[in-house]
């Protein structure tokens, strides 16, 4: 906790996105307080409150914002599906299934440069963590997902994969099936995995990363939170609906 | 604290666009001005559309602009020498560029002109702010694997002669021109020159020098006047094995401006380690995972750089050493050692022998 406060006021004051005075780790989320005023920040998406933002900290991850950039940039043209695979451990922030497909949801749009989905078929499991769903975009996209929380599962099992007239965008690695490290250690008690890949924060793990990453963000344009507090809010209606089975729009 | 004014001289350097990048965004920062005097080079950095004075000269640039606290080197290796005095009798700090110079009277001149300045001069070996190889030599020093017996690493990437001419000329990138071997009509100042990291990393993994080394060139890819492919092994004077690949094995489109579709091989630059410990083993990529597309210009399946901010770190160590005017982790006086290593691997392929360094013994 102690860690986060530090990195964010440091990278804060660095990149002049505000001058943090506080920061208190609340149930489901933070709160900061600074010159720019008060943040809650949540990750209890289902509880989400008109005055909290969303803690949606995928949205800053790199690998996500260079897919975009390659649409955006047009090295690859005209996306017509994607491909997600999501199943994954209890995520340290919680959340379950609905939480899973609430970030895939998002992702995908953001991916698709805001494209967002009016219409999902949804495969739910009635007694375990998991589901499949065939969603649409306003722009006619279609997007598969194959969503779930393993608890015997030790790491992610995820894949992005945008489908476009003129290409392929993927997050994995042609011929691997499951996620890739830096680093991995061959030690005499088994292997291990390192992940560091952000060196102004260097020690902390992935999703701290990203939760610092995103706050910055969101303390750097604090103008953009209400569109963000109305993407999240039509999505968690989409979330709820689908988590029913069959067709929702 | 007040922002550190740098400007960035020549603009030659594969590197220098990032640090254009650098320079704009990191707010510690204020750049101040460039020089160049190469009209092509100054009509594609006005492409950029920085706001930037520019200046014919290092020295025009330097007397307009006394405010100015350091200067990125950013020319080709042989210009460094006459860079580095000007530097020098203007008291500016310097970021040099990772090869200051492979001469070594020169490499002493510029220790010394720096010293009598009193200059901080910190070499660009940006691989030290990649938060992957900053894990591997913690996993390393922790003895995660035990003690090591070999330190095998890549510093692979595309040949950029087409696009930085000056590094396919070995006058330009070695300073001179030194063949590479009796009967051979290649020069030194290829890929070897290109990519000292790898020779740096291993002297910190390591704790070591260098014993010995023992390099063999094959036969180029390319139709350059400069060695592309090469292998390096030997010893460090602590009897940690190493094999060493500094090579030019990934290939490119020959375009004059680095952009989309440089690369023909889907991964443009490799930095890889094989850190073999009497415990274990530890495989790092330093640039990898990443994203990953089959898309424009050429229909390629290429590999999308997702993490590749060592800039930023580099940079804002270079700031602080300036601020506080302390000396940084690389050093000229460092980095001479390095320097001295990828010269007797040249020393090494000229004569088909092992070559110790440091005073070692056979």
């Amino acid at each position: 906790m102690v860690k986060m406060c530090e990195a964010l006021s440091e990278l804060a004051a660095k990149y002049d996105a505000a001058q943090i005075i506080d920061f208190e780790e609340l149930s489901g989320g933070y709160q900061v307080t600074c010159n720019k005023g008060k943040f809650h920040f949540t990750y209890d998406y289902q509880q989400l409150q008109s005055t909290q933002i969303p803690l949606f900290h995928w949205q800053v991850k790199r690998k996500y914002a260079e897919m975009q950039g390659l649409l955006k940039a047009e090295t690859v043209k005209k996306p017509l599906a994607i491909r997600v695979k999501n199943i994954c451990p209890q995520s340290t922030l919680g959340g379950g299934i609905a939480a899973v497909l609430l970030r895939e949801i998002d992702l995908c749009e953001q991916l698709l440069s805001g494209d967002e989905i009016i219409q999902i078929f949804s495969v739910p499991h009635s007694s375990h963590p998991y589901l499949n769903a065939i969603c649409t975009t306003r722009n006619g996209a279609k997007i598969s997902m194959e969503l779930g929380i393993s608890h015997t599962a030790a790491a992610p099992v995820q894949m992005h994969e945008i489908v476009c007239r003129t290409g392929i965008i993927t997050d994995v690695a042609v011929d691997t099936q499951t996620e890739q490290y830096p680093i991995y250690v061959y030690g005499k008690s088994g292997t291990a995995v390192y992940a560091d890949t952000d060196y102004e924060l260097y020690g902390m793990d992935e999703i701290q990363r990203d939760c610092i990453r995103f706050m910055l963000h969101a303390l750097s344009a604090p103008e953009q939170l209400d569109t963000l507090r109305a993407s999240a809010a039509r999505q968690l209606a989409l979330v709820h609906l689908a988590l029913k089975g069959g067709m929702c729009s | 604290m007040r922002p550190v004014k740098l400007a960035i001289s020549s603009l030659t350097h594969a590197h220098v666009r990032k640090y254009y990048a650098t320079l704009s965004e990191n707010r510690k920062l204020d750049w101040v001005a460039v020089s160049c005097n190469d009209p092509e080079t100054i009509s594609y950095f006005k492409t950029f559309g920085y706001d930037i004075p520019m200046y014919p000269t290092l020295e025009e640039m330097l007397i307009a602009h006394p405010e100015i606290d350091g200067v990125v080197i950013a020319s080709s290796n042989e210009q460094h020498m006459e860079e580095m005095r000007l530097c020098c009798k203007y008291h500016k700090d310097v970021l040099s560029m990772k090869v200051p110079t492979f001469d070594e009277d020169e490499y002493n001149e510029m220790i010394r002109l720096a010293k009598e300045a009193d200059i901080i001069c910190q070499v660009e070996l940006e691989l030290h702010y990649n938060p992957s190889v900053k894990r591997l030599l913690q996993l390393i020093d922790d003895k995660t694997v035990g003690n090591l017996i070999s330190f095998n690493a890549t510093n692979i990437t595309l040949s950029p002669v087409w696009a930085f001419p000056w590094q396919g000329d070995p006058l330009r990138a070695y300073g001179k021109r030194v063949p590479l071997k009796e009967n051979d009509p290649r020069f030194r100042g290829g890929a070897l020159s290109d990519h000292p990291h790898i020779f740096d990393l291993i002297r910190w993994a390591t704790h070591s020098e260098f014993r010995y080394v023992y390099a063999e060139v094959a036969d180029n890819i390319r139709d350059i006047q400069e060695e592309d492919l090469l292998f390096v092994t030997g010893e460090m004077e602590n009897g940690v094995k190493f094999m060493l690949d500094p090579s030019w094995s990934r290939t490119e489109t020959k375009i004059q401006r680095p952009t989309v579709g440089w690369e023909v091989f889907p991964k443009r630059m490799e930095v890889n380690f094989t850190i073999v410990g009497d415990e274990g083993l530890i495989q790092c990529d330093a640039f990898g995972p990443n994203v990953y597309y089959c898309g424009g210009p050429n229909d390629r399946y290429t590999v999308q750089y997702t993490y590749f901010d060592e800039w930023i770190g580099m940079m804002d160590e270079f700031c602080e050493c300036i601020l506080e005017h302390k000396q940084p982790k690389i050093t000229l006086e460092w980095n001479q050692n390095t320097v001295n290593a990828m010269n007797a691997c040249y020393e090494s392929i000229a004569t088909g022998q092992p070559v110790y360094l440091n005073g070692g013994e056979k």
